[in-house]
């Protein structure tokens, strides 16, 4: 298998022309990000912030006005795209096909040299739909199908010729729970194997669990950008009450050099510190004071007072 | 050249299980049945009844059909959004379009066979025989129409939506098989530059040349040397538009 390669968007920016008046749009505008090799990233945004259009960026179905898109240095080609595998947000495929029509097409558009081996891509497009559990469906047309199975497809579909990038655009809608799980397992699955993940979801609980990086557009501005590793060790320390020894307790606290910042939320105060051992001390020496301790747990880069700047109303709501 | 293959293979299967399909050979089935009728009533010779009737029949179905396809196989991807994920593959751009084109031009084929396979049928329940070459040069001829026409309807949906590209596709269909004629009876008040353009849309967009009916009847020779003329246009047509197509192609943005 060859390496997972890296994803460069460099200083691109997108404009488009509305078909009646000819106006332009700016839809992505001076963009910067790196989807760094064997990374599992979010690319996260209100809805219109830019962030399909920076997908499609990545695949070659747009192309920028300026700047470039890279996949290890090199310019998005046929070539590139044999090693991204894609999901779209709603399901593409023609429903008067049957999945094992679209798993041959697929195959054959994407492993032109598998289609000799009969019995070869036969056994791929068994495996895939087993996987998925389609099997049993494989001659059932497309339409026929329910949602959650023709999500099972697309994953099928996109993840068949054994990609080294995975592309998923809100890979969890029209799934049930169970489904949900299956699709966390399959992509955990991926990222396990060290390949190049994107990643766009609203879900930011899918996203907190699955994502290595975190990149939040809007606007098609880049606007938040961090890594887990930014936050590797980083503790949360909730207290209850804004009575006076828990006020005390949070000067105190953030006078230690591994104290990090201080929140007030409704009656709650949330400490947070780099480090877990200066976390756990401050909370005995807390504990000691008398001050009510509601939550010690990591902090991660969906810290959500950082995406609440962002998303705003959104993600209250 | 793998790649072409497997998406005419599928723009085949797809058009062969489009909601078109079978009224368009029912369609043609009624057709003959009526320009069969159509025969028995009239006073004029029965075959040329049946070749004039028939044919126009035959020559609407085709082309109606052919921007349908055309149409439907390459805006409505757009629309619909499988053509995002249909080029997100590593399939280049003109292989996409060709492929898309050529699984096209074989689903008019196999109309076509359809068609003529219940032509030669009442041929024969009218004791004619098996088609002669007169005959199914006619009928090649029109197939030759529908592939242009198709080739048309592809063009335009290459930049416009599927309504502005069936009705450019009629209008450009329309013009073709009147552009002759006009040139013929321009008025003579007619400005210089009217009369040049006219002339000029008629000798390069002139689908008058793929109606043999006359010739398929006997009532007009033409030199086999006239008829790969004829064909010859048509297929250089269809190469042009298809590459103009191609060139307009590559440069759009993939956009649902």
């Amino acid at each position: 298998m060859s390496q997972a390669p890296e994803i460069k968007v460099s200083e691109v920016t997108k404009v488009v022309y509305s078909d009646v008046k000819k106006l332009a749009h700016t839809i992505v505008k001076d963009l910067s990000v790196t989807f760094r090799s064997g990374r599992s990233s979010a690319l996260l945004g209100h809805n219109g912030a830019g962030k399909t259009t920076t997908i499609k960026l990545v695949l070659g179905l747009v192309r920028p006005t300026r700047g470039n898109v890279s996949i290890d240095g090199l310019p998005v080609a046929e070539a590139q795209r044999r090693r991204i595998g894609y999901m779209p947000e709603v399901n593409r495929i023609p429903p008067v096909l049957t999945p094992m029509e679209v798993m041959d097409y697929h195959l054959a558009t994407y492993r032109p040299e598998q289609l000799r081996d009969g019995a070869r891509s036969r056994a791929a497009i068994e495996e895939s739909l087993r996987h998925v559990e389609l099997w049993d469906h494989r001659n059932k047309r497309v339409g026929k199908l329910s949602k959650g199975m023709a999500r099972r497809l697309a994953w099928a579909q996109a993840t068949i010729h054994d990609p080294t990038v995975l592309i998923l655009d809100e890979p969890m809608s029209g799934l049930d729970p169970t489904g949900r799980m299956a699709m966390r397992e399959w992509i955990s699955g991926f990222r396990r194997a060290g390949k190049t993940i994107i990643l766009c979801s609203h879900e930011l609980v899918t996203v907190g669990e699955l994502c290595d990086d975190v990149n939040i557009l809007n606007k098609g501005k880049l606007v938040y950008s961090a890594t887990n590793e930014d936050y590797q060790g980083a503790y949360r320390l909730s207290l209850s009450g804004i009575d006076e020894a828990a006020t005390a307790a949070m000067r105190e606290g953030a006078r230690l050099p591994d104290f990090r910042r201080a929140r007030r939320e409704g009656f709650a105060v949330h400490l947070d510190f780099f480090d877990y051992a200066a976390a756990a001390s401050w909370m005995l020496a807390a504990l000691q004071r008398g001050v009510v301790v509601t939550g010690f747990a990591p902090v991660s880069i969906f810290d959500e007072d950082v995406l609440l700047k962002y998303f705003g109303k959104e993600l209250e709501s | 050249m793998g790649p072409m293959l497997t998406i005419m293979r599928q723009s085949f299967l797809l058009l062969r299980r489009d909601k078109i399909f079978l009224p368009a050979v029912v369609s043609g089935v009624m057709v003959t049945l009526f320009a069969n009728l159509a025969s028995d009533w009239g006073i004029e010779e029965f075959r040329k009844i049946l070749f004039d009737v028939g044919a126009l029949g035959f020559h609407l179905t085709g082309c109606l059909v052919a921007t349908f396809w055309g149409t439907k196989t390459i805006s409505e991807a757009r629309t619909d959004g499988s053509l995002e994920i249909q080029l997100a593959a590593p399939v280049s751009r003109v292989s996409w379009l060709v492929g898309k084109y050529l699984g096209l031009v074989l689903g008019l084929i196999l109309l076509w066979i359809l068609t003529m396979i219940f032509w030669q049928a009442i041929m024969l329940a009218n004791n004619f025989g098996l088609m002669e070459q007169p005959q199914l040069l006619f009928f090649a001829f029109q197939l030759i129409e529908w592939a242009l026409v198709a080739a048309v309807a592809v063009f335009y949906s290459t930049f416009a939506g599927v309504t502005i590209a069936l009705f450019a596709t009629f209008s450009t269909w329309l013009a073709g098989l009147v552009s002759f004629p006009v040139s013929q009876n321009l008025p003579p008040f007619a400005d210089g530059w009217s009369v040049a353009v006219v002339k000029w849309l008629a000798r390069v967009w002139d689908l008058r040349q793929f109606n043999l009916s006359a010739y398929a009847t006997g009532v007009e020779k033409i030199s086999p040397g006239e008829l790969q003329v004829r064909a010859g246009y048509g297929v250089i047509l269809v190469l042009i538009i298809i590459t103009v197509s191609c060139i307009f192609f590559r440069r759009r943005d993939v956009m649902a």
